[in-house]
C-alpha cells in the first residue's frame, strides 16, 4: 500500500521497531548505533507530547465535555447513536434537473461515500421525505421578530434526525444567509450543520439545505456531490483535518501523492478551484485520512459487525506506523538509516 | 537659473500618488474577488466585535447568533462610529468561523434577509481578520495563481493596511 499521509495521524499506535545490533562489514559504527538508540528513545518517550501539537489528521468534532453530558460520557466523541442514521428529504425538486427521485439518489450517493469504508460501522438510510417541500413561502418571519420553520426541520424534530432541504430557487438560502447568498456556488451550495445534541454523546438531529442555484448544469453536480459529502462528513461528526495540507503551504513541496491522498475534510478551498476537478483529483472520495477517521468513530468491532454484513473488523485492518530518520550532511548526502 | 519649487513638488506629489494608485490597480487586479465581495455586499465595515449573544428559539422558532459591533469604518450600510447589530441563523456553524468579543474585523455582509438574516459574502470570504498593528490580513487562499499545481512556491499571509485596504475597497465598491 502506497502512503497518503504527510503526517501521522492523530490515533495511530506507533511502535518503535528495535532491531538487534546489525554485525558484519556494513555495519553502522557504534557511535552510530548509540546515537540511534538515543534518538529511538527520544522519540518514544517524546511522542505522547508532541503529537497532539503536530499531527492533526481528521478526528471527531465535537467531544463530550463536563457540562450538559452525562458525566460518564466525559471525553466521548459525538456520533449517531450505533452509526444507524436515518435522514428525510425535501418534497420538492432539487432543481429541473434534479427531480426528487434524482435528488434522493444524488443525496444517497454521497451518504455512500462515508457508509462504503469498509472498516466504518455506518449505515444510511432515506427513510422518507420531509412534511412539505421546504421553500421560502414556509420559512416566516414572525410579527414579533422570531423565525419559523417547518416542524420537522426544527432541531427539536428529532423524528426526523437528518432532515436534507431541497431549495429549488434559493429562497430558503437567501432567508437563511442573506440576500444574494443562492448565487454563490463556490460557498452556499451546500450547508447545515448539527443542531441538536444528547446528553448521552449522540447526535439527535441535523440540517442540511442544498442550494438549487447550484445544480442547474450537469457541469455543476460535481462541485455540488463533493460540497454535499464534505457537509455529510460533518454532519457524521468529523472536524476538518489538516493531513497533506503541505499541498497549500507547498512547505514542504507536494508531491502526486500528498494531492492524491488530501483529505476531502481539508479545512478551507483556495478560490480558484472552481470546478473543484481543477485542484484536486476524484474530489468527492474519501482518502485515506477520512476512512480512518470515520472509522475511528464509528469502528467495526467484533460486538457490531453483525450488524454491517461485508465490513471489516477496524482494529484488525489498522496498521503500525514504521519509519526511518535519514541523517545526512549539510549537502543533503550520505543518508544513515536510523529505524524507529 | 531659478528652480520652480512649486512645479516640482507638484510633479513629485502627482507621481507619489500615481505609483500608489499603480500598486493598489495592481493588487485589486490580483484579487478580483474583492469586487465581486462589494457588488453582493448590503454591508461593508471595519470593526470590533462588542457582543455575541445566541438568541434561542422557542418551540418551533430558531435559534439566531446577536453581533454587535462598533464600526470604525463605514463604507455601505452604516456610518462611522456607529453600533451596529446583525443577526445570523445559528445553523451557520458549518464552515463560518464564529465571532469572539474584542476582535476586530473587515466584513462584507450580504443585505438582510425578509428574516433580518445576513451572513458574511462568500462564507470566510466576506470576512477578514485586522491584526494588532491595524493591518488586513489577506490569507493566501483568497488569491491566485490557481490551480495549485501552477504554483510551487510557498504562498504568504500578505499583510495591507487597512487604510490601503479601505482604499481599494471604495474603488471597488464605486465600480
Amino acid at each position: 500500500m502506497k502512503p497518503e499521509f504527510h503526517t501521522l495521524e492523530r490515533s495511530h499506535s506507533i511502535e518503535a521497531n528495535l532491531p538487534r545490533p546489525k554485525t558484519g562489514l556494513f555495519a553502522p559504527s557504534l557511535p552510530f548505533r548509540v546515537a540511534c538508540r538515543v534518538v529511538r528513545l527520544l522519540v518514544v518517550a517524546l511522542m505522547p507530547l508532541v503529537l497532539p501539537n503536530t499531527v492533526q489528521a481528521g478526528g471527531p468534532r465535537y467531544v463530550a465535555g463536563i457540562s450538559y453530558f452525562d458525566p460518564a460520557t466525559q471525553g466521548v466523541p459525538l456520533t449517531w447513536a450505533q452509526g444507524t442514521i436515518s435522514y428525510y428529504t425535501d418534497q420538492g425538486d432539487l432543481s429541473s434537473l434534479l427531480p426528487q427521485a434524482s435528488a434522493d439518489a444524488f443525496v444517497a450517493d454521497a451518504f455512500s461515500r462515508w457508509t462504503g469504508v469498509s472498516t466504518a460501522a455506518l449505515s444510511a438510510t432515506q427513510a422518507g421525505h420531509l412534511g412539505e417541500d421546504v421553500s421560502g413561502q414556509n420559512v416566516i418571519l414572525n410579527p414579533d421578530g422570531s423565525i419559523t420553520l417547518p416542524a420537522d426541520i426544527l432541531p427539536s424534530a428529532v423524528a426526523t434526525p437528518i432532515a436534507i432541504v431541497y431549495d429549488f430557487d434559493g429562497t430558503v438560502t437567501d432567508a437563511l444567509l442573506g440576500l444574494g447568498a443562492s448565487g454563490s456556488c463556490f460557498t452556499n451550495a451546500v450547508f447545515g450543520d448539527v443542531d441538536n445534541f444528547g446528553t448521552d454523546a449522540h447526535f439527535l438531529h441535523a440540517l442540511v439545505i442544498m442550494n438549487g442555484i447550484c445544480a442547474q448544469t450537469s457541469s455543476q453536480l460535481t462541485d455540488m456531490k463533493y460540497r454535499l459529502v464534505r457537509v455529510v462528513g460533518r454532519v457524521l461528526g468529523l472536524d476538518w483535518s489538516q493531513a497533506n495540507v503541505n499541498v497549500f503551504t507547498r512547505v514542504p513541496p507536494w508531491t502526486q501523492q500528498d494531492l492524491n491522498g488530501l483529505s476531502i475534510m481539508h479545512a478551507v478551498d483556495e478560490t480558484g478551484c472552481v470546478p473543484i476537478t481543477l485542484c484536486f483529483p476524484n474530489p468527492d472520495q474519501p482518502k485515506m485520512d477520512d476512512r480512518g477517521a470515520i472509522s475511528r468513530l464509528y469502528p467495526v468491532t467484533t460486538q457490531n459487525q453483525g450488524q454491517f454484513p461485508g465490513k471489516q473488523l477496524f482494529l484488525g485492518n489498522t496498521i503500525r506506523i514504521h519509519g526511518t530518520v535519514l541523517f545526512v550532511d549539510s549537502r543533503g548526502l550520505g543518508a544513515k538509516a536510523c529505524k524507529v | 537659473m531659478a528652480f520652480n519649487w512649486k512645479l516640482i513638488f507638484s510633479s513629485l506629489l502627482f507621481l507619489a500618488l500615481l505609483q500608489c494608485s499603480t500598486a493598489q490597480t495592481a493588487l485589486l487586479a490580483d484579487f478580483p474577488k474583492l469586487r465581486q465581495l462589494a457588488r453582493n455586499s448590503g454591508y461593508i465595515f471595519s470593526g470590533t466585535v462588542i457582543s455575541v449573544d445566541r438568541l434561542a428559539g422557542v418551540q418551533g422558532e430558531i435559534s439566531t447568533i446577536r453581533v454587535t459591533f462598533h464600526v470604525e469604518h463605514a463604507f455601505r450600510g452604516v456610518q462611522d462610529g456607529e453600533t451596529v447589530a446583525i443577526r445570523e441563523w445559528a445553523g451557520l456553524s458549518n464552515d463560518a468561523p464564529r465571532y469572539r468579543r474584542g476582535e476586530r474585523l473587515f466584513l462584507f455582509l450580504y443585505p438582510p434577509s425578509q428574516l433580518g438574516l445576513t451572513s458574511p459574502v462568500g462564507g470566510s470570504l466576506g470576512r477578514f481578520n485586522v491584526d494588532r498593528e491595524g493591518a488586513v490580513l489577506l490569507e493566501p487562499h483568497r488569491i491566485p495563481p490557481y490551480p495549485i499545481t501552477a504554483s510551487p512556491a510557498a504562498p504568504e499571509i500578505r499583510k495591507i493596511r487597512e487604510h490601503d485596504f479601505a482604499r481599494m475597497v471604495r474603488r471597488a465598491a464605486e465600480e
